[in-house]
């Protein structure tokens, strides 16, 4: 009987071992079972009527060039049979953008944002430095990471989705 | 706690991928633009991580230009005069390479005369060996020869293109002469098409172009003006100091302190820019410590920041007037000493 005990703590560690050391992909493939990501990038286009109206239409991200807002729709969806919770979404906003103030949504969720990809916090207490040095609030433009945290469960085939807007530099 | 572990990880590999640069005219036309999104959750209180797709997509070519004329008053000519250089900018305000056209037009309403081409060229590229232009010589500019040497400009870049021209005779004082230059991307379909036209393919590396607000092409209009801008310059030996003892007179001899009276006249109208005065002493006269005037005021012997100075080594006083606009006159003195 001690002999079993003790058996089951090696058998233990060594699950504890081996999961340490196996490769991000490996880590993926095998928890890709419950929630799928997707990851929309799109470009608003302005099209006329006959009447002149104008009217939005979203396409794919295209023929776009410095100054384009490019809107960021990130859906994911829980593919598996049991409720999801604790979901937290990471976009590092891409290299050459900036972020459009006001433009982040996400139902039911905190949302907190980084300037130096490490720590993440509310807007009111994000600073960045100028260039004399002095400790200045941040902006939109500092961010480099936004974080959703979503409040609650995500239920077994339901989905969700946030959403920012960046600007080409 | 495991959640957070691939998490941060994750975070840290997408952040290292890629440099920050800026450009005032964008992000360079070519440039991927990628995002994926990391993704953490809970099943059943078992941390997991899960990554989206990489949502991917390359910056297209912004096609703008702008040209500017840079002398910063109309640039003073005689009549007749022989080429004079209009001085303008041409910069790639798009995000990629591309190449201009360049065309002179010297037949402007509302001036009084038509600026002809240069019998040298009509137009001169800047070469980068010696600022302003240079029609000859080892620094000499380059003439433009459409479709043989175009100017190509990267993403932001600027080149200096002068307008030469040759002046008409028997023009009046104050007659203005203007000359345009307009500049045209060279991308086939980009110079005046409307903002937002599509080029498919024709950007720098094969990406799509697309024409800018400038709608790829730039116009600037530079001018002269008849000044008749002249500088004269006399000189006359004003008094006649003998030396101490000595009756006063006219005779010069060794002790006698010569004041030499310099007047030098700007007439007509105009800017004579960097103008600077030197007037080497006679080897027989010394010159005499803290003798210089302008315009009647004093002046110290060495080089400081009041405008005059003299050099012992090259036994001269030098006065810096530097851009001085006509009508004007300055009366410059100062005493040797016969040896």
């Amino acid at each position: 009987m001690k002999e079993l005990q003790l058996f089951s703590l090696l058998s233990g560690l060594t699950l504890a071992v081996s999961l340490c050391f196996v490769p991000l992909s490996a880590v993926y493939a095998q928890q890709k079972g419950s929630i799928e990501v997707k990851n929309i990038a799109e470009v608003e286009v302005a099209s006329k009527d006959a009447k002149g109206k104008v009217t939005l239409k979203r396409e794919p991200a295209a023929r776009v060039v410095p100054g384009t807002e490019v809107i960021y729709t990130t859906i994911f969806k829980n593919i598996g049979i049991t409720a999801a919770s604790d979901i937290v979404i990471n976009n590092p906003l891409p290299e050459n953008t900036t972020l459009v103030a006001g433009s982040v949504f996400g139902a039911n969720s905190d949302i907190t944002y980084s300037v130096d990809g490490k720590t993440f916090a509310t807007p009111d207490k994000l600073k960045v430095k100028d260039k004399a040095g002095k400790e200045v609030p941040a902006t939109a433009a500092d961010y480099t990471q936004i974080r959703w945290s979503l409040k609650g469960e995500l239920a077994a085939g339901k989905t969700g989705e946030v959403v920012f807007r960046a600007v080409i530099k | 706690m495991l959640n957070k572990y691939i998490f941060t990880l994750l975070a840290m590999l997408i952040s290292v991928c890629g440099a920050v640069s800026a450009h005032a005219a964008g992000t360079p036309a070519g440039t991927v633009i990628s995002n994926q999104v990391m993704l953490g959750y809970s099943i059943e209180g078992i941390p997991q991580a899960t990554a989206s797709n990489t949502a991917t997509f390359t910056v297209a070519e912004i096609i703008n230009v702008s040209l500017v004329w840079q002398d910063a008053a109309p640039v003073a000519v005689n009549s007749p005069d022989t080429s004079r250089a209009l001085t303008l900018l041409l910069t790639n305000t798009g995000n990629g390479s591309e190449a201009y056209s360049l065309i002179r037009n010297n037949f402007i309403a509302g001036d009084q005369f038509d600026p002809a081409n240069a019998a040298i060229g009509a137009i001169f590229l800047e070469n980068g060996l010696a600022p302003d232009f240079q029609g000859s010589g080892p620094n000499a500019d380059t003439p433009y020869i459409p479709g043989t040497n175009d100017p190509t400009l990267a993403a932001d870049a600027s080149r200096v293109i002068y307008l030469v021209s040759d002046i008409p005779s028997n023009l009046a004082l104050g007659d203005a002469g203007q000359a345009s230059l307009n500049a045209a991307a060279l991308t086939a379909g980009a110079s005046g098409a409307a903002p937002g036209a599509t080029l498919a393919g024709l950007g720098t590396g094969g990406v799509d172009a697309l024409v800018g607000a400038s709608r790829a092409t730039a116009i600037a209009v530079g001018s002269y003006v008849v000044s008749g801008l002249v500088v004269t310059v006399s000189k006359l030996v004003s008094r006649i100091q003998a030396p101490p003892g000595v009756n006063p007179g006219d005779l010069i001899m060794p002790g006698s302190v010569l004041t030499y009276r310099i007047t030098l006249r700007a007439s007509g109208s105009g800017t004579a820019n960097n103008l600077a005065f030197n007037d080497p002493l006679p080897a027989e006269t010394n010159f005499v410590a803290g003798s210089i005037t302008v315009n009647g005021a004093a002046r110290s012997d060495v080089v400081d920041a009041d405008n005059a100075d003299f050099n012992a080594i090259a036994n001269t006083v030098n006065v810096i007037l530097g851009n001085i606009v006509a009508p004007v006159t300055y009366l410059i003195e100062f005493r040797g000493m016969v040896k």
